[in-house]
């Protein structure tokens, strides 16, 4: 058992092999999630310029309501702009990243195969199959949330006080712990849900049977997923911490170190996009290769 | 021939985005971002005056001074000018605070706050300076240009202060006179205003210094007549009884006026604090055969 839990966790570090050698033969595989970054940045360079005369007639109006006349002003604006990116990039995540994400497993299979990768060809691909990969992230996104308010619910709810002083933790922090936990719980299901795209865009199957495909391989590969997904998303998660130093950046160094910040975040969830797509494609197709052979 | 073409789009690109950035950039948007850089230098400068060098000062002023050359028109100017002359007065070179100060009176005389504040620090270098008389013109100027203003209810108490505290009990007394007159005044001419009511507190803090409690109890009482209804006029009441049981050790008058109090005011959050006071007097003082009312208990 043990032998075969290092073996799996070499397993990795060959498919984590193949993914960089298909990203180095292959740059453009970076293209559609290099999409999502360039429109990412375009929206900061839109919201940055909230205060101006370009688009204050647009942009000031609401965050005048919504967060007062001081966020037009330098240089509270920098304050506040994560916030407005983060409501802003919303709609462009939830559209784009579909496409982008299935673009990019297009593009991973065509390279892994030995054949090139072409973008426009991906994306076509991809289009076609917008409908279903929008579903099945709205269904991810519902299942994270359920997550998070089940965790919530009994952080708040099922907490009492006489639990609380018997384990000696607050209940304010209980639902810190319980935030982090979500986070965990997400981090668990995530397998199940990873391969749907894959089975959909590769496979050419429907939504409920690349749900269900899905399921059945993440259960299969589910170690190997598991450190797929974790790795990168560590590196994010020091991203989150270092976001939330942000504010003391805006004080002890300069205002504009903001948009320092969240240009590295972008940079880096271009690479961890990346890497985790072309990553889970190969190990998907390793097992497909696998079972057919 | 594509090669030649994306690049010329992207130059396109880049362009386009700079020239959106230059453009957008509003004159009021680079007055506030030079003027947060100055200020980091004069919170510097604030935080210990003394130890402030002569290089950081000269900085800080020409930071100040340049964002005053490039935006004259910005609506906080006078602010920075006020800075400015700020500076040199915390660094002690009265003089030029001075020039600075009625520098900015004449280029912002539409900014009556601003102007008004500036002419106090004017006052205040010649304080400084140990010259009493000039700071004493300066000051009254203000009294005489803004009568109304909060600065000068305060000015007219700080002068009568300040004799007080040189001893010099005939101008101390005489300011006195000339402060009360001045705040009897506003009371007449600005009835149910937030004047009128800043100017009696102004003279119950007068009376309390000089340790006239019957004034200060006559005052109290003019209160309570001219607004009965109001909030004040309670706490009026209840710090007539206050006085006359903790300041003029008459408690049997203190009774009857907590009593009053909680009659006039039953709704009052102060009534607790009345009742309680009652039972302690009538308590301390069986012998004056006190009777307190009996409260209304709210059984659970």
């Amino acid at each position: 058992m043990k032998g075969n839990l290092i073996d799996k966790l070499f397993f990795c570090g060959d498919v984590w092999k193949i993914s960089f050698k298909s990203m180095w033969q292959c740059p453009a595989i970076f293209l559609p999630f290099a999409i999502i970054t360039l429109c990412e940045i375009i929206l900061l360079i839109i919201l940055l310029l909230s205060p101006h005369p370009i688009m204050e007639p647009l942009l000031g109006p609401p965050i005048r309501r919504f967060f007062g006349e001081m966020f037009l002003h330098y240089p509270y604006n920098f304050s506040l702009l994560p916030t407005l990116f983060e409501y802003a990039s919303l709609p462009l995540s939830l559209l784009l990243m579909p496409l982008m994400c299935a673009a990019t497993v297009g593009m991973t299979a065509f390279v892994v195969n030995g054949e090139k990768a072409k973008l426009k060809k991906n994306l076509g691909l991809a289009v076609k199959k917008y409908v279903p990969s929008l579903f099945l992230w709205i269904i991810v996104l519902f299942i994270y949330i359920c997550i998070f308010m089940l965790l919530k619910f009994l952080a708040v709810q099922c907490y009492p006080p006489a639990l609380a002083k018997i384990l000696h933790i607050p209940s304010w922090r209980m639902f810190t712990i319980c935030q982090y936990l979500s986070l965990f719980v997400c981090l668990l299901v995530e397998p199940f849900l990873a391969y749907a795209i894959p089975v959909m865009i590769l496979e050419k199957k429907k939504l409920f049977s690349a749900i269900k495909e899905g399921i059945i391989v993440g259960w299969s590969l589910y170690l190997p997923t598991i450190v797929l997904i974790l790795v990168p998303a560590l590196f994010g998660a020091c991203m989150v911490l270092i976001k939330q130093k942000m504010l003391s950046f805006f004080i002890n160094f300069l205002p504009e170190s903001v948009l320092g910040v969240m240009a590295g975040g972008f940079i880096l969830t271009l690479f961890i996009g990346v890497l985790m797509t072309t990553s889970l494609t190969v190990l998907f197709l390793i097992k497909r290769q696998g079972i057919n052979e | 021939m594509n090669n030649i073409f994306m690049s010329v789009k992207c130059r396109t690109f880049i362009c386009m985005i700079g020239l959106l950035l230059l453009v957008g950039c509003s004159k009021e948007y680079m007055a506030e971002r030079m003027c947060w850089y100055a200020n980091k230098l004069y919170a510097q400068i604030i935080k210990n005056p003394d130890k402030s060098s002569e290089y950081e000062v000269k900085m800080t002023i020409g930071a100040f001074q340049d964002i005053l050359r490039i935006y004259p028109e910005w609506d906080n100017a006078s602010q920075l000018q006020f800075n400015i002359a700020n500076i040199y007065f915390l660094k002690k070179k009265y003089p030029q605070a001075r020039k600075e100060f009625k520098n900015l009176q004449d280029k912002y005389p539409e900014q009556i706050n601003m102007c008004l504040q500036a002419q106090m620090s004017i006052g205040r270098t010649y304080e400084m300076e140990k010259k009493w008389d000039k700071a004493l013109v300066c000051y009254q100027k203000i009294i005489t240009d803004y009568p109304v203003s909060y600065p000068t209810l305060q000015l007219l108490c700080y002068i009568a202060d300040y004799y007080d505290a040189y001893k010099q009990d005939d101008k101390a007394q005489e300011a006195y006179v000339q402060a009360i007159n001045h705040y009897e005044r506003l009371i007449k001419d600005y009835t149910g205003t937030q004047v009128e009511a800043t100017a009696w507190e102004f003279i119950l803090d007068i009376y309390k210094k000089q340790k006239q409690y019957d004034k200060t109890v006559e005052t109290l009482q003019r209160i309570i007549n001219a607004h009965p209804e109001s909030n004040r006029a309670a706490v009026a009441l209840y710090e007539m009884a206050a006085m006359y049981l903790d300041v003029l050790k008459k408690p049997e008058e203190a009774f009857g006026y907590y009593k009053s109090f909680v009659v006039k005011y039953p709704e009052h959050k102060l009534v607790q604090s009345a009742n309680t006071k009652m039972e302690s007097i009538a308590m301390s003082f069986p012998q004056l055969g006190l009777k307190p009312p009996i409260r209304k208990r709210i059984v659970e």
